[in-house]
């Protein structure tokens, strides 16, 4: 079972989070091709090992986390807060 | 003998279902300081996160960055839950919004020593108290649906969606059973400190 440990609840289940993908993928410009847009929307790493991705705390504090999680191991090195402010 | 005492000497379940007015404070960027400023002019300091503060016959909790939840009894000669949460709006001067969330919630309030074991059988945080001591207050899931959980001196007060309410009820009935027939108190007992313990 995966707990995260988050900045504003403390360790918490897995069952408390969704899980919102990559945290890497960056929006092409407006001007890219269909092609850059492909690769935004559908194509993903699936890397094993060190992976930053976005976990929804949604039953708890409803804050959007950027994870650095270990795919393999679950270790998780870095938990921070998407945002810092009020962020609503 | 005060509440907490008289409710820690009652070796068995009590749960009060609280018809209560719920008021969301929601901070905007920035806007803090001002409530907290106005909530102190008012007597009712805005507690940290994680953290509940008793007020009778009120209680503010925060389980969110930047928000808050007043809950209190509803009380018709006090005003409609919107009027409060007007003064509120007010005070804030537009650096928070703030809602009327009273249709949006269910309180319920478990006290006796079994309840921390009865929350326990669904729930995944920590609730002994030295982990979770009164005036502690976190949002999390309990039997599979969400529920804010607010350790006050005389046992937790637990606020549920409306939707998700009846079947947080049957839950905690149907676990609350195993430990003998459950006393109801009101809400307003439990608050004034004048609790009668039913004889068993």
């Amino acid at each position: 079972m995966l707990r995260l440990p988050c900045p504003f609840c403390g360790e918490r289940d897995e069952t408390e989070f969704r899980f919102r993908g990559d945290a890497t993928v960056v929006r092409p410009g407006a001007g890219a091709g269909l092609d850059e847009f492909n690769a935004y929307v559908y194509e993903r790493a699936n890397p094993l090992g060190w992976h930053t991705e976005w976990w929804l705390h949604a039953a708890g504090c409803r804050r959007l986390l950027k994870v650095e999680r270990d795919t393999l191991t679950h270790e998780i090195r870095s938990v921070t807060a998407a945002a810092t402010d009020g962020g609503h | 003998m005060s509440a907490p005492e008289r409710v820690a000497r009652f070796a068995g379940v009590l749960t009060a279902p609280w018809s209560a007015e719920v008021v969301e404070i929601a901070a905007l960027r920035g806007g803090t300081a001002v409530l907290a400023r106005f909530g102190a002019s008012r007597g009712e300091a805005l507690p940290a996160l994680g953290q509940v503060s008793l007020i009778p016959p009120r209680l503010i909790l925060s389980v969110r960055p930047g928000r808050w939840l007043v809950v209190g009894p509803a009380e018709a000669a006090a005003g409609s839950p919107a009027a409060r949460a007007e003064i509120w709006r007010q005070g804030a001067q537009g650096c928070a919004a703030v809602i009327d969330m009273s249709s949006a919630y269910a309180a319920f309030l478990l006290g006796g020593p079994p309840a921390l074991e009865i929350l326990a059988r669904g729930c995944r945080i920590d609730l002994h108290p030295r982990e979770f001591p009164p005036g502690s207050a976190a949002a999390t899931v309990v039997a599979q649906v969400p529920v804010i959980i607010a350790a006050l001196p005389f046992g937790m007060l637990l606020l549920t969606p409306s939707s998700t309410a009846r079947h947080f009820q049957e839950w905690l009935e149907a676990t609350a059973a195993h430990f003998g027939p459950p006393a109801r108190l009101s809400v307003a007992e439990l608050f004034s400190g004048e609790v009668a313990i039913p004889a068993r």
